[in-house]
């Protein structure tokens, strides 16, 4: 709607911006022709092209003051006044100053119209943001009225993540990516989080990829679980059958780790040994086999393919610990027959 | 402290390793003093560990620096009493305070590289403190870090040893920030949320190095979280701050078997949880934590509080005791038998007038949803 406006008059101030600039460009050649010596190069089509550049960025910057901004634009027309400077030291004649000053003017109308243009179309914009800007912070539950002048800084940790969701949602997009939105939060914040994107999911019919650590707040939000280890999917499937019964063992060991709210709850039921592999090197056949409590033969050997031991569940892993344990291929019968 | 050297087993000593009364820290800030810790009393036997459990802002950091006497001097007020075995740590000059900070009290803090030193290596940072405190030569230091580095459980520790902070991962940081802490064999260990910038994973390998260290070590542990799930297994005995004040004191079990204050029950239930269904809801607790330069009056949590009743808004309760006779659960006769409370910890304080789980809360509560206040699932509609 704004470009159609933008373009009409920027076609305007184009053709002044040529004129001046042309006026500009005349006379600053004629002063410059009076000079020897140093201003040679000037004379010999130097000053023309100095004159051309400004030109340029100006026209550029009438037709896009959003992206110049006014400051820019301002550098330029003074840039234009200095030149012109110039040309009265050289003057010779009464009509030439009649001419810079009419060029003057027409210069200083140009400055204004640009400003103002400016203005009106970064206050439109903003006007014609306000609205969804409101509408987006309200699903996010922050009051409007409290937050719109406030710098970032000003905000809680719970609601500069809100603040976040509330960017993302501003565009409408149909896919947002969490990537480890509540693991720097407070539990109680970290709750209100994750309402949050419960609720924002279903009201606008949203599709989220959730990244963390936190299985317990994974399993919260999810419809389908994707787990990771060392750049490969360990195991796919639908929450409340994977929290029920891991089938790979990193699963399980994740699960163990979570710090549960009962005082009664067995502790150290499980561990994950030793450090993460470096990525550069990764360990030969399954990479989770240098930690793992069932590591055999066959995974130092061979890579697990992805299959699907249930409706619904994938895992990545000779020897489940749920389903059966993968067929031996053929080519592979031979080299890892000494394993279980 | 020529008692230092004998041998105490815990639970045998009956006088506390650290005893902190009515400490009360004020930062005096351009809009008004702000109160960070207002009153807190409490004391931990040798070998036993504590748990801080608040939200971001709950004074809980500011007690630690407090008893440690980290915090800067100037706008900072500190008052009350802080004896560590007898020591006043208020009275502490600065000497006497380097003397103390190792051997005495340490501390793990929450950035592993934030307290690391970038520019020097790891086995110097490690053995620092036992060249300052034990005047080791520059060779021994370098072999007692290998050691400690070996018990924290760094792989590989004569590579690791000359190694600088950024070649190691968080996990790996965590624990040499923890070997730095145990260096000099301290009697009490301050951790301040120390594995919240970690994985689970990792954070479990953490918190059972810890564990380990305060057994073998017969460390007293302060453990400071804002996760109720990370103190749960892991104390004898824990503290739940809001706004500066203890709201609730109890040892571990009875916590929670049978909590008091509505503000550890919201903390409770909004943790997500393994066992509930997946698309659960959470129960939050709705709002902010109060603005600490500007506190109502009454109950700090009142505008949070899906119990709080005009009483609760107008006269801050008090820290009081449960009686012992009537437990409002009798859940907690069941689980006495192994994890036995020490009866010198056994104390069960609270600061509330509708405690959770009695008959007049729930009656607060039903006129809180008849009013209008409170949703049914419990949330306060418009905190203030």
């Amino acid at each position: 709607m704004s470009r159609q406006f933008g373009e009409v008059s920027s076609a305007v101030g184009l053709a002044g911006v040529v004129v001046t600039t042309g006026a500009s460009a005349f006379m600053l050649w004629r002063t410059w022709s009076s000079f020897g010596g140093w201003a040679k190069w000037l004379n010999s089509g130097g000053l023309i092209l100095l004159t051309a550049v400004l030109a340029v960025w100006l026209v550029l910057s009438v037709a896009k003051p959003e992206r110049a901004g006014a400051s820019g634009v301002a550098t330029t027309l003074s840039a234009m006044v200095v030149l012109q400077v110039f040309y009265v030291a050289g003057l010779d004649g009464g009509i030439k100053l009649a001419v810079l000053v009419a060029s003057a003017v027409v210069d200083a109308l140009l400055f204004r119209w640009v400003l103002r243009r400016y203005r009106v179309n970064r206050d439109a914009e903003r006007e014609r943001a306000e609205p969804r800007v409101r509408e987006v912070l309200e699903y996010v539950g922050i009051n409007p009225d409290d937050a719109m002048d406030r710098r970032p800084w000003e905000f809680s940790g719970g609601q500069a993540q809100r603040l976040s969701i509330a960017r993302a949602l501003v565009s409408v997009p149909q896919v947002i990516i969490c990537d480890e939105p509540v693991s720097s939060l407070d539990v109680s914040v970290q709750a209100q989080i994750l309402n949050l994107l419960e609720d924002l999911k279903n009201l606008m019919g949203l599709t989220l990829v959730f990244i963390a650590h936190d299985l317990a707040v994974v399993k919260n939000v999810s419809d389908r679980v994707a787990v990771m280890y060392l750049g490969k999917l360990c195991e796919v499937s639908e929450p409340d059958a994977m929290f029920e019964e891991p089938a790979h063992p990193y699963t399980e060991l994740l699960l163990a780790a979570i710090p549960q709210p009962d005082p009664e709850a067995e502790l150290g039921s499980g561990r994950i040994g030793g450090e993460l592999p470096s990525p550069m090197d990764p360990p030969s056949g399954c990479r989770f086999r240098t930690r793992c409590p069932h590591a055999a033969q066959r995974c130092i050997d061979e890579e697990p393919e992805m299959r699907e031991i249930a409706p619904g569940r994938f895992v990545a892993c000779h020897t489940p610990l749920v389903g059966e344990t993968a067929p031996v291929r053929v080519e592979m019968a031979s080299a890892s027959g000494g394993g279980s | 402290m020529s008692d230092a050297s004998t041998p105490d087993l815990a639970g045998l000593d009956d006088a506390p390793l650290l005893d902190v009364a009515d400490l009360r820290t004020t930062f005096h800030t351009p809009v008004g003093p702000l109160v960070a810790v207002d009153g807190v009393e409490w004391s931990l036997r040798r070998g036993a560990r504590l748990g801080v459990v608040g939200e971001s802002g709950s004074g809980k950091s500011v007690m630690s620096r407090s008893i440690m006497r980290l915090l800067p001097k100037s706008k900072v007020t500190s008052t009350g009493e802080v004896s560590f075995d007898g020591v006043d740590m208020m009275s502490l000059g600065r000497r006497d305070l380097l003397e103390m900070w190792g051997p005495q009290l340490a501390m793990v803090f929450q950035d592993p590289l934030g307290s690391l030193n970038p520019v020097m290596k790891i086995g110097k940072q490690v053995g620092e403190g036992l060249r300052v405190h034990r005047d080791l030569s520059a060779r021994a230091a370098r072999s007692a870090a290998l050691d400690l580095l070996e018990e924290v459980g760094i792989p590989e520790p004569h590579r690791r040893i000359d190694e600088y902070p950024h070649q190691l991962s968080g996990g790996m940081r965590q624990r040499i920030v923890i070997a730095i802490a145990l260096a000099c064999s301290p009697r009490l260990l301050i951790a301040d949320e120390p594995t919240t910038a970690l994985d689970v994973t990792v954070q479990a390998q953490i918190l059972d190095l810890l564990e380990a260290q305060r057994a073998e070590r017969n460390m007293s542990l302060v453990l400071i979280t804002h996760d109720l799930g990370i103190v749960a297994g892991r104390t004898d005995e824990i503290i739940v701050m809001y706004a500066g004040r203890i709201v609730e004191r109890a040892p571990t079990s009875t916590l929670f078997s049978d909590m008091r204050m509505p503000y550890t029950e919201a903390l409770f239930r909004s943790i997500p949880k393994v066992t509930d269904d997946s698309h659960a809801r959470l129960e939050i607790i709705g709002g902010q934590p109060p603005q600490m330069t500007d506190l109502p009056p009454g109950c700090k949590f009142a505008p949070r509080c899906k119990y709080a009743q005009d009483l609760c808004f107008a006269e801050e309760p008090a820290l009081i005791e449960v009686p012992k006779a009537a437990p409002a659960r009798s859940s907690i006769t069941d689980s006495g038998d192994d994890g036995e409370p020490d009866p010198a910890t056994g104390v069960h304080l609270y600061r509330c007038f509708y405690p959770v789980g009695t008959p007049e809360a729930a009656e607060a509560f039903e006129r809180n949803i008849a009013s209008g206040r409170v949703s049914e699932a419990g949330v306060v509609i418009n905190p203030t």
